[in-house]
Formats: structure tokens, C-alpha cells, sequence
């Protein structure tokens, strides 16, 4: 009954689905505990897929690919922040305006780079890197150790991230500014250059997720190829409790649920497959009513900051 | 004494109103230098300004002889200028240390960062847990933590806005010890008040402000405290017999009607220990306005929330008329004919996104005049709405508009003229013409007056005193949650008041 071979597949794939959910959970974790709503994420994803199958499809170099899409999901934080953090526009409405600009607008520039081809055009992406000796542990091996290169990066990402934020002073004072912007003001800390710093690394972050999709998995660029991992990533940010380390553990609990079930969708063909579709997201709200009612979210999250307000 | 700080015409405007009008101060070290005022009279506007919160309009700021910009709080803390809020800057979910060090360079944040802040509070004898969040720690630990931030940013002017206001009885004198010491290490501590007792015994000077301008700065020693509060309140001869208008000669005498309100025995004693009231017995008769006066924070406002229902009294009973109400509800007491202005019409009075009419309707949607067939009868509303509008001579007269788009006198008439109109037997109303101006303030108190005529009891609870006089037929004076003494306005001096305002806590048992 049990098998082995099945869940090494199901580890294997957790991993392959789970990598995209994280970078853009660890994005959305950077901005909300700066004080600011990233509700752009899933449109960040896709500012970050097309740079990277753009950047990759010309050079015909996946980390200039890499690069290409980061500098896309940057250039999409800091005008996120710009609304947010200037303009003092609702985070909720400046996130979503995000998102619908970056699905029309990476529509549109996919067919004038890569013509009107059906399916887009291929690009080249990263191999999987097998480490030695470990890769041959039964089961756990070959799902962990022969991953591409980007998972091994959301790890080293994931434990920096920790790192910075829990420990480090510059970690502290963002904290800080998420909590009560003003106390962390009259403490001297630039409350907005901080701000602005967390959201456009939580825009690279969102976009390290699309490049993860296109350069990783795919390789090519797809219209909506994000489907709501953007979305997933802000129920894995709650679950994770606003910590690096959390956020990339429930990512990759998603990442489990949405490998199982096409498991589940294989053995069992008989049973209509949107059944099983829907598991992932049944078992996002399960674990958040259980684990997520005690959170408690950075006390200034989405309230803009006025110095003069009276 | 040498100079050590010196603001020159400092001016600071939001949009109408000159919170800061020609300030000009000079303060040398070691000093502390009490800020005196009224609520609204630019107190934490120049705070703020110092601490680079606001940008001055106008003036220039120099310190130790060289002219400084504070464009920031972190140019402030540079300059060595610290502030101690009213309501705290601390981060809830954080300890102690992490409040302390949050915006420090990461020089001064090592290791020896533990040992000095530990050292500090040994040489202020505070007492900090430094296990728990900052949330969790009560009111007076929370300011030991905010001075030990200042005191970690080797602050040379520190600024403290009603640092006691926050504080139970008990945790004053300790406080106050701890400002006596900062200010043997030759710091110059700015104490923002308007607790006369305290200023007196904190500070060597005192700076009094009113209306954005400062009236005068004295040393505290000479000056006696009539004299403080009488600057404070704008009447510079203070020892003049108070002059009434008229108007008394044809209001009735009331000495002998019914009593409306009768509050006895009534303290309210916070969850931390602070009393607030302390035994606090009144006599309203109906058609009588009985004015309380008091420096703001005395008592005044969680008074009139006792008699309304919004808080619980500890203790005592409240009579409207024979009935006892001591227990009821907010909406038993407004079915019992009480209305209510109260102070903050923004937050309390009005709902500033509904509509002028829905303003009018909403505390009595319930009630018959309003529904049809379990509907809200919008012509109903509107009906009221525009007599009302006509009445009150409430511009733009479009009952429709967001009560938002109203200017705050005409804000003030909207609330009143709901009030007024649910009066049956007890009007209370509370800074009813703050912010307002001249005429608006004519209008409101002429219809206080009215309801009053109709035999209607009214408690026109005010800090402005010359209003109180003004209006009143009776006057209580309330210093430290008690009622220090009762007068009647035609028969007495502002001198007298002055000193009943600020009797102490000893002197009133």
C-alpha cells in the first residue's frame, strides 16, 4: 500500500511546486513586516517570467535570464512602493491595480518579443544539479538533492532572509517600522527608505518565483502562467506567520498538497480531476483556520505613514 | 546662566489655524523649564517642532551657538534633542532592549550596549523587566523604557509632554525623582503640563502658552499660581470682580424647581489605580445650567460620560429626576430624555461619511417618526432633517451632503440641534463651542440658553472659563476628579476660581 517510489515523486514535486509559492511568500513577508500590503505578487511573478524568458531568449543565457527578471520585479516593487509609500494609495487597490497592469502588459510585450507563435518560444533554462553522495538516499535523495539551482537558492535565501530580519539591527529597526512607523521614526530610523527597500526586494523575490516557472519548469513564457501562486503566497505568509523560515514551510506544504493530488489525479481516473484540483486550495483554508487564527500580523501592516499627520 | 538654546519667531500654520505664532525662547543647561497651557495652545506643536516632527513655517532654532535645522527626528536626536510622548513611541510586540536600540548605528548596538542600558537603570533607580514586550508592561514601566531610550541617545534636551497625565498616583513622586536627577546632569528637560502642583514642584521656570503664543516666561519660585493660571486663561487681570451680561435678569429662578440631576457620592477608579472622580456630589434643578470649570484632564470629561452611560462609575448613584440611572443603558438613558454633546464631535457626535440627515436620524432610527411599514422612511428623515437645517440656520442648507463637507461650526449646530431636541430633562453638554467661532459660539450658547428656559437641566462642562462664567447660573469648579468648591459667577473673582481650579489633592478633603 505504501509506496516508497510514489512519495519520493510527491517529495520530488513539493519542491519543483512549492519553489515559486515560497520566493514569492518570503517577498510578501519582507514587505508586510516593513508595513506595506504586497497584494502585487502575482503580477510581480509575471513581471519576473517574462524578463527572464525575455533576457534568456535573446542572450540564450539562463542567469542573464535570472538577472533580466529580477531587475523586472525591482523595477515593479519600487512602484508599488512609490503608490504606497508617496502616494499613500489604498495597498489593497494599489496591489491589485499591480496585478491587472502586469497580466495585460506581459501579455502584450510576450507576442511582440516572441511573435504570435502558439505556446511562445523555448528558452533556455537551468539543469538539475545532482550533489554527490547525497542524491543517492533512498527516497529523500533524489526529491531534495538533484533539484535545480533556484531551490537551492530559495534555502540560502530563505535562512538569509531569517537571519537579517530576526537578527541583524537593520532587521530590527524594519520590524519596527512595521509595527509603529512613528516610533521607529522618532527613534531615527528612515522609516521610508526602509520601506522602499523592503518592497523592491519583495518585488525580486515575487519575481525570482517567475523566473523559477519559466527557467526552471517550463521554459517559456505562457500568458497567466502564474495562476494564483501569487494569491497561494499570501495565505503561506499568515500560515508562516510573518517569518522567513514559516513562510517557505508552508509554501512547500502547498507545494505537497498540489503534487499529491495530481498523484491522486493519476491513480484515480475514474473520479472527475476537478475534485482534486481543488485540494490544495481545501487544505490552505483547513490550515489556516487551525494555525492562522492566532497569528498576529505586524501591528501598522497596510496603514500608510504621515509624519505631520495630527 | 549661559545660553544653551535659543528659538527665535518660530511660526507653524495648519491650514487655518496658527498653532505656533512668534514663539521666541531661551534656555540654558541644567534648567527645567515647565511648558503651561491650555489644550490646543501650541504646547506639543513646539515640542514637535523641536523634535523635527513639523517643519516650522518660520524662526530659527540655535543651539550652543550654532543655528540648526531639525528636518527630521533623527537630525534630532544628532543634535542630542530627545522627546518623551504623551501616549508613547514604543514598538508593543518588542522588549524593552529592542526599543532601545531600534535606529541606533550598529556601533553603538553591541555587547556594551546590555551593560550601559542595565548601568542607567541602576543610576536612575528604574526598575525595567526586560523579559516581556513592551506591551505588556504597565503604563509606568512603559515611560522608564521611553526615558532610558532617551537617556541611551545621550539626549541634552529632553522634552516630556503630560509625562504624569499616564501615571497612577503612586508612580508621580518616583518619576518626578528621576527628572530632578536628569536635570543634575545638566540636562535641559522641558516639562509640558498643566498641573500647576507639579510645575511647581519640578520646575525653575515656567513658560506660559496661549493661542500658539507665549504669554510669558517667570521663574516658578515668585510667581504665584493664580497668577500662572490666570495667563494661562487669557485674563491677565485676574483679581478684577468678573463682569456678567444681562442675559440673568431673565432667566428664572431656579432654586426652587425640581431637581433634574442629582449625582452623589460618584468615583471612578481606573483598572491601574488612578482615580479619576472621587466623590463627586452635584445638584442640577430643572431650567438651571450649572457650569463646570476645571483644567483640562481634571475629571470633567469621564463626568459627563458617568451621567450618559458611555463609562461605569466605580461607585455612587446618579438620580435623573426621582428615577435612578445609576446602572442603566446608554439607550435607557436617551429614552429617559438625556442628551449628550460631547467633547470630540468628530469622533463622537458625528458619523462624518453619512449625510447631514442620516446625522440627524441615526442614534433614534428605531423610533416611529423615522419608520414606515419596518422601513426607514427617508422623507421622514429628510423632513426632520430640513426644519432642522432651517432652524439652526445650518450652511449649505442641503440636508443631503456628507456632514464631512460642513464646516465645524455647522457640524457643532447639527449635533446640537439633535441633542437639543432629545432633551426632555438633561442636557449635557461638553466644550461645546470649542474650535468655533465667534458667532457659531453666539448661536450654540444662545440655544443652550433656550433649552434651558424650557426647564430643561443643562451641565455645560467647559475649560474655557470665560464661557463657563458667561453661561452658568451656578458654577462647580473640579481639580483632581473632586468638586472644589461651587460659586456663583456674579459674585466672584477669577482669583478665587484660579485657586480652586488648582487646589491640591491635599487641600481639597
Amino acid at each position: 500500500m505504501f509506496d516508497l517510489v510514489l512519495l519520493g515523486d510527491v517529495l520530488a514535486g513539493t519542491a519543483r511546486l512549492g519553489t515559486p509559492i515560497a520566493f514569492a511568500a518570503l517577498g510578501g513577508v519582507i514587505a508586510e513586516r516593513s508595513g506595506l500590503y504586497n497584494i502585487g505578487l502575482e503580477g510581480q511573478i509575471l513581471a519576473g517570467a517574462l524578463g527572464a524568458a525575455a533576457g534568456s531568449f535573446a542572450t540564450g543565457s539562463a542567469l542573464i535570464g535570472l538577472g533580466c527578471g529580477v531587475i523586472c520585479g525591482l523595477i515593479s516593487g519600487l512602484f508599488l512602493g512609490y503608490m504606497s509609500i508617496r502616494l499613500r494609495i489604498n495597498q489593497l487597490v494599489g496591489g491589485i491595480a499591480l496585478n491587472l497592469l502586469l497580466a495585460g502588459l506581459t501579455a502584450f510585450l510576450s507576442r511582440q518579443i516572441f511573435g504570435a507563435q502558439a505556446g511562445g518560444a523555448r528558452v533556455e533554462g537551468f539543469t538539475q544539479i545532482h550533489i554527490p553522495l547525497l542524491t543517492d538516499i533512498p527516497v529523500l535523495g533524489p526529491s531534495l538533492f538533484s533539484q535545480d539551482p533556484l531551490f537551492y537558492l530559495l534555502i540560502g535565501i530563505a535562512v538569509l532572509a531569517w537571519y537579517w530580519l530576526m537578527k541583524s539591527h537593520k532587521g530590527l529597526d524594519l520590524r519596527a517600522v512595521g509595527e509603529n512607523p512613528k516610533a521607529a521614526d522618532l527613534a531615527g530610523v528612515p522609516v521610508f527608505r526602509l520601506q522602499y527597500l523592503a518592497i523592491s526586494v519583495s518585488g525580486a523575490l515575487a519575481a525570482l518565483a517567475g523566473a523559477h516557472l519559466v527557467l526552471s519548469q517550463v521554459y517559456v513564457f505562457a500568458e497567466g502562467m502564474s495562476a494564483g501562486k501569487g494569491f497561494i503566497a499570501l495565505a503561506a505568509i499568515i500560515l508562516g506567520r510573518w517569518s522567513p523560515i514559516g513562510a517557505v514551510c508552508a509554501a512547500l506544504f502547498f507545494g505537497f498538497c498540489d503534487a499529491a493530488q495530481f498523484k491522486l489525479q493519476f491513480s484515480s481516473p475514474e473520479v472527475p480531476y476537478q475534485l482534486f484540483l481543488i485540494l490544495p486550495y481545501i487544505a490552505s483554508l483547513i490550515a489556516l483556520v487551525i494555525l492562522g487564527a492566532k497569528a498576529s500580523a505586524p501591528a501598522s501592516v497596510g496603514l500608510p505613514y504621515d509624519r505631520e499627520h495630527r | 546662566m549661559e545660553e544653551f538654546l535659543r528659538v527665535t519667531g518660530v511660526g507653524k500654520t495648519f491650514g487655518a489655524v496658527r498653532a505656533l505664532n512668534d514663539v521666541n525662547l531661551l534656555a540654558s543647561k541644567g534648567e527645567c523649564i515647565a511648558i503651561l497651557g491650555e489644550n490646543g495652545a501650541g504646547k506639543t506643536t513646539l515640542a514637535s517642532v523641536l523634535i523635527g516632527l513639523y517643519q516650522p513655517d518660520s524662526g530659527q532654532i540655535v543651539l550652543d551657538g550654532v543655528q540648526i535645522s531639525v528636518t527630521s527626528p533623527a537630525a534630532a536626536i544628532e543634535h542630542g534633542i530627545g522627546m518623551i510622548h504623551q501616549h508613547f513611541s514604543l514598538v508593543g510586540a518588542m522588549t524593552a532592549e529592542e526599543n532601545i536600540l531600534i535606529g541606533l548605528p550598529r556601533e553603538k548596538r553591541g555587547p556594551a550596549a546590555r551593560a550601559r542600558i542595565r548601568q542607567l537603570c541602576d543610576d536612575f533607580d528604574f526598575t525595567v523587566d526586560f523579559n516581556v514586550p513592551v506591551a505588556k508592561m504597565a503604563v509606568g514601566m512603559k515611560q522608564r523604557v521611553e526615558i532610558l531610550k532617551a537617556l541611551f541617545r545621550d539626549v541634552s534636551i529632553l522634552i516630556l509632554d503630560e509625562p504624569t497625565s499616564v501615571l497612577a498616583p503612586t508612580e508621580v513622586a518616583p518619576f518626578l525623582q528621576g527628572v530632578r536627577k536628569l536635570v543634575a546632569t545638566g540636562c535641559l528637560v522641558f516639562f509640558i503640563s498643566h498641573k500647576l502642583d507639579e510645575i511647581r514642584e519640578i520646575a525653575d521656570r515656567v513658560m506660559i502658552m496661549r493661542h500658539g503664543r507665549v504669554e510669558g516666561i517667570l521663574p516658578v519660585a515668585s510667581t504665584p499660581m493664580a497668577q500662572m493660571s490666570a495667563l494661562m486663561m487669557g485674563q491677565a487681570d485676574a483679581d478684577q470682580p468678573t463682569e456678567k451680561p444681562n442675559t440673568k435678569e431673565m432667566r428664572l429662578d431656579t432654586t426652587q424647581a425640581a431637581k433634574a440631576l442629582v449625582v452623589s457620592d460618584v468615583s471612578l477608579t481606573t483598572s491601574s489605580g488612578a482615580e479619576i472622580l472621587k466623590e463627586v456630589d452635584l445638584t442640577l434643578r430643572a431650567g438651571e445650567i450649572l457650569g463646570i470649570a476645571g483644567i483640562d484632564g481634571n475629571g470633567q470629561t469621564e463626568l459627563s460620560e458617568v451621567i450618559t452611560g458611555l463609562k461605569r462609575q466605580t461607585s455612587g448613584t446618579i438620580l435623573l429626576g426621582d428615577k435612578e440611572i445609576s446602572g442603566s443603558s446608554i439607550a435607557a438613558r436617551i429614552a429617559d430624555g438625556i442628551g449628550f454633546v460631547p467633547e470630540d464631535r468628530h469622533a463622537e457626535g458625528l458619523v462624518l461619511s453619512l449625510s447631514v440627515e442620516e446625522n440627524f436620524a441615526f442614534r433614534s432610527i428605531g423610533e416611529d417618526k423615522f419608520m414606515s411599514g419596518g422601513m426607514i422612511s427617508r422623507r421622514a428623515i429628510g423632513k426632520i432633517a430640513e426644519d432642522a437645517v432651517k432652524a439652526y440656520d445650518i450652511r449649505p442648507s442641503n440636508p443631503k451632503l456628507n456632514a464631512s463637507a460642513l464646516s465645524g461650526g455647522n457640524q457643532q449646530k447639527i449635533v446640537m440641534a439633535r441633542e437639543v431636541a432629545r432633551a426632555r430633562n438633561l442636557l449635557v453638554v461638553v466644550q461645546p463651542t470649542k474650535g468655533l467661532d465667534v458667532g457659531a459660539t453666539q448661536f450654540v450658547q444662545d440655544q443652550i440658553r433656550a433649552v434651558a428656559q424650557s426647564g430643561v437641566g443643562v451641565l455645560y462642562i467647559s475649560t474655557e472659563l470665560e464661557h463657563v462664567l458667561e453661561i452658568s447660573d451656578r458654577v462647580a469648579v473640579m481639580a483632581f476628579g473632586r468638586i472644589t468648591g461651587v460659586v456663583n459667577p456674579q459674585n466672584t473673582t477669577l482669583q478665587n476660581i484660579g485657586l480652586l481650579m488648582t487646589a491640591s489633592p491635599e487641600e481639597v478633603v
